[in-house]
C-alpha cells in the first residue's frame, strides 16, 4: 500500500474495527483512495474464474442463489459479499456453484467508487448489476458500501441486485460473462490516458470494442461519458468505426433515464459538476451480427 | 518441396548451433529444408553486410512458408521484422521484403491462397500484410525504411498537431493543473512514434501477448483462433469479418504456448502450455472435450536424461500432427517441451482423446520439429536439438569435447516414431567459433515460453 505507514496502520485498524460486527454505517472515502491509474497490462493479483461457468456468483448477490429443494432455511438476504469466499472459485467444481436464478445483465466497468451503481439499482430492480472496478482499495469501498446499504434497507430487497469485484476487464472480461449475456454496459469517466503512447491502454479500442459486441446482445447498449472532450471523439470515432456497433440519435439518447443518472450520480460527474466542466455523453447499440 | 513443412527449420538451426548466419553453415546439406535454411542464411549474411553489426545477429524466431513453392517468411527479433525471401528452384533463398512491424510478431502464418501474411504479436494485435508490399522494388529495404505504401489500418487517424487533451476542467489536482500549464508553454513536443508505412490491417487484438495463431476453415467458413498469455483461446471470424468474435475457448489455468488442429480432423484443436497437462477441444462450441496427462512423462523423460532431477512444471514449446500414411486411421500428436530431451507421442483416438503412445528420447533438449508430409502421409521428422546446453537445463552448458548432433531424424511408421541414420546429418559442422557474448545470450532465446509464467506473490501493486 502506498503512503505513509501511519496511513497504512489508520486504514487497517478502520477496517478491522469499525467494518466489522455488522455495521451499518457507510464506509467512508478517505480510508479507501488510490492513485486513479492502474496499469491494466499488469498481472497485478488478480481473482477470476477460468470461464463464466467456473464463475460463483452467490456470494455477490445472495438473495438471487437459486434455491435448492433440500434447502430449509432460505439464505438470509442480507448476507453480506464476502470476498474471502470468492477467493477460493478454483478449487469450487461447476457442479458445486450455486445457480443464481438470473444471470448479471448490466455492468459498470471501471465503476470506482460506485456512484452510479448505487443510483441504478433502485431504478432497475429486477436486473442484476455488476460494478468492475481494477483498483483494490476502491472495489472494497464499493462492497463495504453496497453491504451497508443493504443492512440499512432490511426486507426491502434494496440494493440486493447490485454487486461490486476486483477485475481487469481489459484482459479478462469473458471469463465473466457469455456471449450476449449483457443488455447494458457502461464507461463512465474512464482514464484518459492522454498521452499518444499510452491509447493503447484505452478501456474503449477498435480491437476491445469487439470484447464489448461479444459479451453484448444484440439490441444492448453500450454508454460512455466523460469530460475530455479528446477521449469523447475517440470514443464516438472507435465505435462507429466498428462495424457491430451504431451510435444512438441524441433524441433517443436523451429519453433514456439511464444517461441522466449517469451525468448526476457517478462520482466523477458529480465532481465536473463542482467545477461547472463539460460532459460529453454517447451511446452506442450493438448491431445483428452480418451472415456469413 | 511440395507440401514440405518447415516452420521453424530455421529457428532450429541457429538454435542448435548458436546465433545464426555467418557462425555456421551446412557444408552439404542432404536434406532440402535444411539447404533452404542454410542458404538463407548466407545471402542474409551476405546482403546485409554492416547491418549485421547493426542487429549484432538478427536471430529468427518463427519461420512459415507459403503452400506453393515460392516463398519463406521469417521473423526476427530483435528488429521486430517480417521478412520474406524467394526459394529459387535450386533450394536458394534471397529476401525480396523485410518490414518492420510496430511489435514484436510472435507467431506468423500465411492465408491458404498464398495472398497474405497473418502476424499475432507481442501486444496482442493481429494484422494482415500482403505476402509481398505493393509496388514493391524487389530490392530489400532497410530495417529503417521500408517499402512505402498507404497505412490502412482501421485506427481513425488522431490529428497530428499537438493541443494537450487535457484542460483545467479535466483537471482537479494542484499538482495536475501546474503540469497542463507547463505543458502549454513547452514547445519542443517529442515526435510521437508514427506507425509503419507499408499496407498493414489491424484484424483483432487481444489485451495480452499472443503467443500462438491458426487459421482454419470448418463448414466453408473461415476463422481465426488465437492463443493468448492470459489463458484466453479466442474463435474469431476469418478475413474480412474478423471484429467478430465466434467464442473462446476457456478453462486453462496458466498461460496457453501453442495450438494444433489435426489436418482431416478439423473439429478438435489441441492445446498446451504451462500446465501438468494438454486440452482437447471442440472449439467451435468452446467445449473441452478431455485432457491429457502430460506431466508424468515430463518428469520420466526427465529422470531418464539425468536421475537426479526433480520435477518440474511442463512448459509445452511445440504441438505438431503426424500421420504415418493416409490409410491409417491414427493421428499422432507430438509435443515438445522446453530444456526436455525428448518427444512425446499421442495418438489422438475416436473418442477425441489423447493416448501416450511414446516417449522418444534425443540426446539434448528439443528445440524444434520440422514434420516432412506429402499427401497426406508424414514421411519424415526432423527434430533440432540442443547441442551447447546439457540435456535438462536451459543454461548449464554441456561438454563440448563429445559430439552431439544439433538435428535428428526420425521416420514415421505405423508403429511410431524410429530413429534413421544419424549420418544424415553428420554433415553439419562448425565454421568458426562462436563467442561467449553470444553463447550467454542463448538461453534467452531458446527458452523463452517458461518466462510467460505469472509470477507467484508479487507484491501488489496500488
Amino acid at each position: 500500500m502506498a503512503g505513509p505507514a501511519n496511513k497504512r496502520q489508520k486504514r487497517e485498524e478502520y477496517k478491522s474495527t469499525s467494518r466489522t460486527d455488522g455495521t451499518t454505517e457507510l464506509p467512508k472515502k478517505k480510508f479507501y483512495r488510490q492513485r486513479a491509474h492502474a496499469n491494466p497490462f499488469s498481472d497485478h493479483q488478480l481473482t477470476y474464474p477460468s470461464s463464466p461457468d467456473a464463475m460463483n456468483w452467490g456470494p455477490y448477490y445472495p438473495a438471487f442463489v437459486q434455491q435448492l429443494p433440500e434447502d430449509n432455511a432460505p439464505t438470509e438476504p442480507s448476507e453480506t459479499v464476502d470476498v474471502s469466499t470468492t477467493k477460493d472459485d478454483s478449487t469450487l467444481t461447476t457442479n458445486q456453484i450455486r445457480k443464481l436464478t438470473q444471470d448479471v445483465e448490466v455492468a459498470d466497468i471501471g465503476c470506482g467508487f460506485g456512484g452510479l451503481l448505487v443510483a441504478l439499482a433502485p431504478k432497475l430492480p429486477n436486473t442484476l448489476l455488476l460494478g468492475m472496478e481494477i483498483r483494490m482499495q476502491v472495489s472494497e469501498y464499493v462492497q463495504e458500501r453496497i453491504k451497508a446499504l443493504r443492512a440499512q434497507n432490511p426486507g426491502t430487497g434494496l440494493y440486493q441486485n447490485a454487486a461490486c469485484l476486483r477485475a481487469n476487464t481489459m484482459k479478462f472480461l469473458p471469463n465473466f460473462f457469455k456471449k450476449d449475456q449483457l443488455s447494458k454496459i457502461f464507461l463512465c469517466f474512464p482514464d484518459p490516458h492522454f498521452k499518444a503512447r499510452k491509447h493503447k491502454a484505452r478501456i474503449v479500442s477498435t480491437t476491445l470494442n469487439s470484447e464489448y459486441a461479444y459479451v453484448v446482445r444484440p439490441g444492448g447498449i453500450v454508454y460512455t461519458i466523460t469530460d475530455v472532450e479528446d477521449l469523447h471523439n475517440w470514443m464516438v470515432q472507435h465505435f462507429e468505426a466498428h462495424p457491430s456497433f451504431e451510435r444512438v440519435p441524441e433524441d433517443e439518447q436523451e429519453a433514456d433515464e439511464c444517461v441522466q443518472v449517469m451525468r448526476t450520480e457517478t462520482e466523477e460527474g458529480k465532481k465536473v459538476e463542482r467545477n461547472k466542466g463539460p460532459k460529453y455523453v454517447a451511446l452506442f447499440r450493438r448491431k445483428e451480427d452480418p451472415p456469413w | 518441396m511440395g507440401n514440405l513443412q518447415i516452420s521453424e527449420s530455421a529457428e532450429l538451426e541457429e538454435a542448435a548451433n548458436g546465433p545464426p548466419a555467418k557462425k555456421r553453415k551446412l557444408s552439404k546439406a542432404s536434406d532440402e529444408v535444411e539447404a533452404q535454411v542454410d542458404t538463407k542464411e548466407n545471402t542474409n549474411a551476405k546482403k546485409r553486410g554492416k547491418q549485421l553489426n547493426v542487429f549484432e545477429s538478427p536471430a529468427v524466431i518463427t519461420m512459415e512458408s507459403s503452400k506453393a513453392e515460392g516463398h519463406v517468411i521469417a521473423v526476427t527479433g530483435e528488429d521486430k521484422s517480417i521478412r520474406v525471401f524467394e526459394v529459387a528452384s535450386n533450394g536458394s533463398l534471397k529476401q525480396v521484403s523485410q518490414r518492420a512491424m510496430p511489435k514484436r510478431p510472435c507467431a506468423v502464418v500465411i492465408t491458404d491462397d498464398d495472398s497474405t501474411i497473418i502476424s499475432a504479436d507481442k501486444f496482442g494485435d493481429v494484422y494482415a500484410l500482403p505476402l509481398l508490399p505493393e509496388e514493391t522494388s524487389a530490392e530489400a529495404p532497410s530495417a529503417e525504411e521500408d517499402s512505402k505504401t498507404g497505412s490502412q489500418t482501421p485506427e481513425p487517424a488522431a490529428g497530428r498537431f499537438f493541443k494537450p487533451a487535457a484542460n483545467e476542467f479535466t483537471i482537479h489536482s494542484v499538482r495536475n493543473r501546474k503540469a497542463l500549464e507547463n505543458q502549454k508553454r513547452q514547445t519542443n513536443w517529442p515526435k510521437e512514434k508514427t506507425d509503419p508505412t507499408f499496407e498493414h490491417n489491424l484484424l483483432l487484438g487481444h489485451v495480452s501477448m499472443l503467443t500462438d495463431l491458426l487459421l482454419t476453415t470448418r463448414n466453408g467458413r473461415k476463422y481465426i483462433i488465437t492463443a493468448d498469455r492470459d489463458e484466453h483461446i479466442r474463435i474469431s471470424r476469418g478475413m474480412p469479418q474478423t471484429h467478430i468474435i465466434e467464442g473462446f475457448c476457456l478453462g486453462h489455468t496458466e498461460f496457453i504456448s501453442r495450438l494444433c488442429i489435426p489436418a482431416g480432423r478439423d473439429d478438435i484443436l489441441v492445446s498446451g502450455g504451462g500446465e501438468d497437462e494438454l486440452y482437447i477441444w471442440d472449439w467451435l462450441s468452446g467445449k473441452l472435450l478431455s485432457k491429457a496427462a502430460l506431466r508424468n512423462h515430463v518428469d520420466s523423460a526427465v529422470r531418464d536424461a539425468s536421475p537426479e532431477a526433480g520435477s518440474k512444471k511442463p512448459t509445452v514449446s511445440g504441438i505438431y500432427h503426424a500421420k504415418a500414411s493416409v490409410q491409417d486411421s491414427r493421428d499422432l500428436i507430438i509435443v515438445s517441451c522446453e530444456a526436455v530431451p525428448a518427444l512425446f507421442v499421442y495418438c489422438l483416438t475416436a473418442q477425441k482423446t489423447l493416448e501416450h503412445h511414446q516417449t522418444v528420447s534425443l540426446p539434448g533438449n528439443a528445440l524444434s520439429v520440422a514434420i516432412n508430409t506429402v499427401g497426406g502421409a508424414s514421411q519424415m521428422l526432423v527434430v533440432s536439438v540442443d547441442c551447447i546446453h546439457k540435456p535438462n537445463f536451459a543454461k548449464e552448458r554441456r561438454d563440448q569435447t563429445v559430439p552431439c548432433p544439433s538435428l535428428v531424424a526420425l521416420s514415421i511408421t505405423d508403429k511410431g516414431l524410429s530413429e534413421v541414420s544419424p549420418l544424415l546429418f553428420a554433415a553439419v559442422k562448425d565454421e568458426g567459433a562462436v563467442s561467449e557474448k553470444e553463447l550467454a545470450k542463448l538461453p534467452n532465446l531458446l527458452y523463452n515460453i517458461e518466462n510467460f509464467r505469472k509470477r507467484e506473490g508479487a507484491p501488489e501493486e496500488e
